[in-house]
This record gives C-alpha cells, structure tokens and sequence, in this order.
C-alpha cells in the first residue's frame, strides 16, 4: 500500500514538474548584454538581445531590456514593438508598464494600446495572466476538481457537494478563459510603426487616395492582409491600408 | 404531398440557377457618373461609380483628388429580370465638395472584379466663383462672421461670431468654424442661439454661435474661413397647406416630390492686428493680465488664539483673462504659517462676455501672539478701454492674535491636524526616464508556450485518479452492503486459511479430515454461489456450476472431489492420501477462483 502511494506521488511529481531551460543556458550571454548597456554601448547591446531572440529565447524580460536598449537609441518604434511582445510574457510587470507609457508619451501620434473590448472586461483576469499561467490556473482548478468530485464521492457531504459545483462552474470558466485568450492573441493583432512616417491609404496601392498619417511607434490594431499590405485600425472610423514591411508586429 | 413540394423546390433552383447563370454570364461594365460637371465652390457633386454585372466586388479605388473633399453617399444595389434575363449592378456614391475654382478632372476609378481590373472613363468638373447675388438680402441662405475687434491686444477677449441667415428649409447642417488655434486661445459662449431678423425687409431665421478668442501672440493674425454644408429642400408648390397633418407629412420622408440640393457655404477670413502690451508704464509686477477687475479681501476671524486656525480669502472677479491671475503667499514675517488652498475660478457668459471669478484662499496659522497688520494685495492690469495700466488693491486687516491658552506646545510639522485646508505639496517633475533594465538572471528562462501532450496529460491524469479511486469506493461500498458480493470476495481468503489449518492439524482421524474438507469445499462454493454451503449436495453444486458456465472438466473435478469425501468420511484410508487430497483441493480452489 505504501508502495502504491509513493509511486502515486512520484507519478503526480512527475507529470505536473514542469520543465524550463535553465537561465544558466544564456544567462552570460543577457548578462553580457546587460553589461553592454550598462557602459552605454547600446547598439551592440541590442544585438545580444537580438541574437538571443532570434535564437527562439522566449523571455519577457529579454523583450522588456531590448526595449529600453532601443528607447536609448531613440529607436522609439521597435522599443514599443518590444514592450508590447513582453507585455504578452509579463503582463503585470510595472515597470514594463510605465516604460511602455514613457515610449508612446515619446511618439508624434501618442496612441494608446487597444483598450478591452466586453469579452475582456467580462473576463478580466485574461489580459493579466499570459497563455501559460491561463493554462496553469486551468490545470490547477481542474486538479482540485477532481479531487474534490473523489471527496464527495466517497463522503458525500452538503459542504463537498457545494465545493465540488463551485469548481466545476470555475473550470469551465477557466477554460473558456483559455479560448478568450486564444480568441484575443489571434483576432487582436497589435502593429507599431516602425517607419518615421507612413501614409494610410484607402486600398492597398500606392496610387489610392491617403486618409490620414501615422508616425513611426504609433500602434495600431491589424484587421486584414492583402498583397504585402495590411489594413489597420485605430478606431471603427478611421482605418486604411499600408505596406506591411513597415508594420511590426 | 411531399412530392409535390420536392418537385417545386426544384422548379424554383432549376429557375435561380438560369437567372444566376445568366448574371454571371454577363460581361463586367464600369461607369462613372457625376450629377452636373459646371458648380460653383457652394455646391457639391454627386458622384456615382456603376458596376454592372455582380455586386460581389470590393469598393472602387478612387483617383487622387486633391481639389476635392469626399464623403461617402452609401451603396445601392439593383436586381432587374426582364424575359428571363437577370441584370445586376451597385452603386457607389460619393460627394465631392470643391476646395478651389478652376478645370479639374476627375481621373478613372479602378474596380478590381474577377481577377481584373476596370476602369471607368475620366470626367472634367469646371468649378466656379458663387454667382449669387451681391445683395445678401436677397440670398435665401447667407453666412456672416464677424469679430468684435479688428485690433486687440494680446491676452484682450475678443468675440467671434458666426451667423447663418435661411429662409428656405435647410437641414442637416455640418458647421466647421476654425480659429486660428497658433494664434488664439478660445473660450465656448454657450449654444448656438436661434432668432428670427429682418434684412432689407426680408425674414431670416437666424443661428448663431459666437466664440471667445484671446491672442496669444503679437502680429497679423488670421481667422480662418468658416465652413458649413447644409441641405436645401426644394417642395413642389401645388401641395395643399391644409388639415392637421400637412405639417407632420410635409417631412421630407413623406414628400416624394422634395428634392434635396447640397450647399457648401464659406465665410470670408478675417484679419485681426495683434498688438503687444505697452512697454510704457508697464509695473514690474504686471503679469500681462488684461481686462477690467476688481479685488476683495477677507478674513475669516480677526480675532484668535496662536495655533488657532483662520482663512484669508482673496477674490479677484471681472471681464478679461482671470485665468492667468495668479499670487503668491502673502509675506507675514514668519508670524503665520501659511498653507495655500487650490485657487478656484468660476466663470459666467453674460451676453457675449465672459465674466468670471477666481478665489483664492489661504489657511493661517499664527505662531506669536500680538496685533498684525495683514498686507494689501496689489493686481496689475491693463484696460483696454483706457488703453493703460491700471491697479485693484484691498485693503490691509488687523489681525489680534492672543497667547495660547492652553499650554500644549504648537507641532508645526503636524500639518495634519489642519484637515482639508491645507493643500497638498506638489512634487515637481524635472524630467521623464525609463525604469531601468530588468538584471535577476534566474527569471530568463526561455518560456514555451504550454500547449502539447504534457498539457494534455495535466488535465487528464485527475481523472484517471478519479476512475480509480471511484472503482475502489465503489468495492469498499459494495462490501458493506452486499452480502453476496462480501461472500464471494473473501471465498477464496477463508477457504486457503482453512486449509492451511487442516495442513498443520495433527492427530486427526481420516474421518475428521474428509468432513473437515468437504465442509471447507462446500464453503467455498457456496460463499461463490451465495448458497448454504454445508448442506449443499454434490449434484446441486454441479447444476450450479455448469449454469455459470464453469469449464465441464472443473465442475467434474468439483463433483468427484465432494464425492471422494462423502465416501471417505465413511470408509477411512491411511493417512498418507490425505495431503494428495489437500492439494488436489487447493488446486480446484485456485483454478475457480481465477475463472470467478
């Protein structure tokens, strides 16, 4: 029986260790980095970064430092491109936070992020945890659901019954939660400019009639592609076309 | 019935199918049209982009029109079957309002409609001066923009105002009034008033909306022409003007004869001389405030205790840029301890003069005791109307401030004790920077993103956990509550102890052993049948077995086995056959309990 129990919790160990790389796989090499930026040689800071990046490191923090590497290079446009990649990493980073409002205070058109629309508001929890930790509060509610259900399986008591709905319902919230964050990372696609200026064109050509101007670091939402151009969004009324290389996304 | 209707429905597809096919069969045609091509910069063009053909095509791309402002005038779609002959088409429309006289051509507009692209013909647009009559009076709509003053000082209110004279039905204006914001500041005088005028003998209605405008710097300044478009509905003059209704169905939604006309109107610009402020005369303390003010002072007790508390309340008020007035805290040679309040500013629109007052308040607390004289407060201005400085003072109050009579001593750093007088300290911002770079090496990891076959296994192993332990609570259950399934479950237990026991047993006779066995054997069938084993006989417990689907050559074993031992309890053999027996038993046991 004790066997039983200890290969149980093995198993449980096991299937729910969840394993990272180690910082000490490029840790140096951030360090190095951040030395570079330390002793203001920025541009060869933003290529460690950049490297590292490239290398398919997917850090918040790491976007979090290119962005302040390209804010002191003036780079105002990939500085918020990089804020707005980490934000999806680390989304209730402060300091992150009031960088990224420093960055767009810094740019000629002081556009805003998109603000929530009703599916977030209603699920609030969703823009404040990234996809891993949605999954993780699923999985973790999911556990103690099942837990509870073997509980009152063999107990049976008002108290567990109550406990055992009260997880279901916030299951299944959980993992519609999931799908709302799906459904936002896929459907609102956040562009910045990163060219000093970019005219909006009513279609995608060059010889159409230019609506408005944006400037290099202004944010947009991205609702189309066509041809290498990509329709974006500011609000429902003004919209319009631009070339797509000109938009980081 | 069911026929009948099969057989209509497919009357129907086979129909559409020869309408559609006929449609997409018809050649793609682009037109472009405009409503007039000679217009004077009052009016607008209608301009229409035809696609015959489909209507399953995205909205024409317009040719550069830089002497033109576009508005969207909405899509309309036709569907026409004429001897079986279907025609579709859409309609594009666009309004485009001049910005400037002359010849202009509007280019061709491309649709992209089947992996091709249309284009339709160019159109020449002459745009003209207004020819309407000079005599504004005789015009059935006019504008009128005027300023209060062609010359102002900087910082001196000016009134601008925009006027529009009708006398026909005129709808859904869109007014843009811009001001010169490089060289004005403006002030909102409330809503647009409406009256009625008489020009040359002629009744107007008239909506006006005036603004006030401080200039912000000296020089040439430009208002900017005002701008509003507006629809003229035209009635055919037969209709009759009786009954109740007339009014409600003269709405141009019921009037099928109305003809709406588009006007653009423009205002001419008007040129104001800003002027700097004298030099001449001009008092140090002057902060450029203009206009004409008044200043009051008053304490709100003159009489008190040191560490007592009292508001000096300052209150300027007047016509001109009160917003600007400002002061700083009084000099008390360090006998108060002063807390300035947040000034508060009132303003009121009175006609067309913006009239405002600003208070300012400031908490006091004396620190000495003895009779102070309080300061007057100065405020520098200059009239406009007298074109020269001028000044508003109080007057100075006496302050009788008593020792403390009690003899705490007074914290002066325990602001709080003052409650909402006091104004919170402001922190000036000297400069803006980035929070610095993220250095905690431990918190780079390189995150993927959670969604494989590891995932899948977190959310399924509760409940694998759950099934099991389910099946387990489900026996434990069982046990207690079934005796039948209780007695099979621990058969095979008590059966192997038993035996075990009649292994070690000594001095036993072949009777007491055949019986002992027999009874063990029975037991255990019985225990796996639920049966009352012990008087159970050798050709029930066959019946039985066989009926479960035993295996015949087990059921036989079974049944000679309990014959060999009925027999035996009555002819005994020697002792040495009794652990033949025994194993023979224990085999049979095993070999039912593995097939139960």
């Amino acid at each position: 029986m004790n066997k039983s129990i200890v290969s149980f919790f093995f198993l449980f160990g096991l299937i729910y260790h969840t394993p990272t790389s180690l910082a000490g796989d490029f840790a140096s090499e951030v360090a190095t980095a951040n030395d570079l930026y330390a002793k203001s040689k920025f541009q060869e800071a933003a290529d460690s970064y950049e490297s590292l990046i490239q290398r398919g490191i997917n850090n918040g923090y790491l976007y979090y430092n290119l962005g302040n590497t390209y804010i002191r290079l003036g780079k105002i446009g990939p500085a918020i491109l990089n804020y707005i990649h980490a934000q999806k990493l680390i989304p209730r980073n402060e300091n992150l936070q009031a960088n990224l409002n420093f960055a767009i205070q810094q740019t000629q058109d002081k556009i805003p992020p998109p603000e929530r629309n009703a599916l977030s508001t209603f699920f609030f929890w969703v823009n404040d945890l990234n996809m891993n930790e949605n999954i993780n509060l699923a999985i973790a509610v999911n556990l103690i659901f099942w837990v509870i259900l073997t509980a009152w399986f063999y107990f049976r008591s008002e108290f567990l019954r109550l406990a055992r709905n009260s997880f279901l319902a916030l299951l299944l919230l959980a993992f519609v939660a999931i799908g709302v964050k799906l459904h936002l990372e896929s459907n609102l696609k956040i562009g910045v400019v990163l060219a000093k200026k970019v005219d909006v064109k009513s279609g995608f050509d060059l010889s159409n009639v230019t609506l408005f101007e944006l400037h290099e670091g202004a944010l947009v939402t991205i609702t189309d592609e066509r041809r290498g151009w990509v329709e974006v969004r500011l609000d429902p009324k003004q919209k319009g076309w631009v070339p797509k290389d000109i938009i980081g996304t | 019935m069911i026929f009948f209707k099969k057989k209509s429905m497919l009357l129907v597809f086979v129909f559409w199918s020869a309408l559609t096919l006929n449609a997409f069969g018809e050649n793609i045609q682009v037109l472009a049209t405009v409503d007039r091509t000679q217009i004077t910069l009052e009016d607008s063009i209608q301009l229409s982009v035809t696609i015959k053909g489909t209507q399953n095509t995205p909205p024409p791309e317009l040719p550069s029109l830089p002497n033109f402002r576009i508005t969207s005038g909405g899509t309309s779609s036709s569907t026409q079957i004429v001897n079986m002959e279907r025609s579709i088409s859409i309609t594009h429309n666009y309004r485009l309002t001049p910005m400037n006289i002359g010849q202009f051509k509007i280019g061709p507009a491309r649709i992209r409609a089947n992996k091709k692209v249309y284009l339709t013909q160019p159109i020449n647009i002459l745009v003209k001066k207004s020819t309407a009559p000079i005599q504004t009076g005789n015009r059935p709509v006019f504008l009128e923009a005027t300023a209060s003053k062609k010359e102002a000082y900087v910082g001196e209110q000016l009134i601008y105002s925009f006027k529009l004279f009708y006398r026909v039905e005129a709808k859904n204006f869109d007014l843009n009034m811009p001001f010169g914001a490089s060289h004005f500041q403006k002030e909102e005088l409330g809503k647009a008033k409406s009256y009625q005028s008489v020009v040359n003998g002629i009744q107007y209605h008239v909506q006006e909306v005036s603004v006030a405008l401080f200039p912000i710097k000296p020089g040439k300044a430009e208002i900017p022409p005002a701008t509003l478009e507006f629809d003229i509905y035209h009635r055919p003059q037969n209709r009759s003007n009786g009954g109740p209704f007339s009014q409600f169905f003269n709405d141009p939604f019921f009037s099928q004869g109305t003809r709406a006309e588009h006007k653009v109107l423009r205002t001419k610009p008007i040129s104001i001389e800003v002027l700097q402020l004298p030099e001449k005369g001009k008092p140090e303390e002057s902060k450029n405030i203009i206009g004409n003010f008044n200043i009051v002072s008053n304490l709100g007790k003159d009489d008190l205790e040191v560490g007592d508390t009292t508001t000096l309340t300052i209150t300027v008020s007047g016509n001109g840029n009160l917003r600007g007035v400002s002061f700083p805290e009084p000099d008390l040679k360090k006998l108060f301890k002063i807390y300035p309040d947040q000034p508060e500013f009132n303003q009121t629109v009175i006609g067309n003069q913006i009239t405002g007052k600003k208070v300012f308040k400031f908490a006091l607390v004396p620190l000495k005791p003895g009779v102070v004289k309080l300061p007057a407060f100065t405020l520098y201005y200059f009239d406009p109307t007298i074109k020269d400085y001028r000044q508003a003072q109080t007057h100075p109050i006496e302050v009788n401030v008593r020792p403390s009579s009690s003899q705490e001593t007074l914290n002066l750093v325990q602001s709080n004790s003052l409650g909402n007088i006091i104004a919170k300290p402001k922190i000036e911002i000297l400069a803006e920077d980035i929070l610095p770079l993220h250095t905690t090496l431990d918190d780079f990891n390189n995150i993927n993103t959670k969604i494989n076959a590891s995932t899948v296994l977190e959310f399924t192993f509760p409940t694998i956990f759950f099934l099991i332990c389910a099946f387990f609570i489900q026996q434990k259950k069982r046990l207690t509550t079934d005796m039948a399934f209780y007695r099979s479950q621990k058969a095979y237990k008590t059966a192997s102890q038993k035996l075990e026991s009649l292994t070690h047993s000594k001095n036993i006779d072949s009777k007491e052993f055949a019986s002992e066995l027999s009874e063990i054997l029975r037991g255990y069938i019985g225990d796996k049948l639920n049966m009352k084993g012990k008087a159970i006989t050798a050709a029930e417990v066959e019946y039985k077995l066989k009926k479960l689907d035993y295996q015949t050559n087990q059921v036989n074993i079974t049944r000679n086995l309990l014959e060999k031992c009925d027999t035996l309890q009555y002819a005994p053999e020697s002792s040495e056959n009794y652990q033949e027996l025994l194993n023979e038993t224990q085999g049979l046991i095993k070999s039912l309990e593995k097939i139960s």
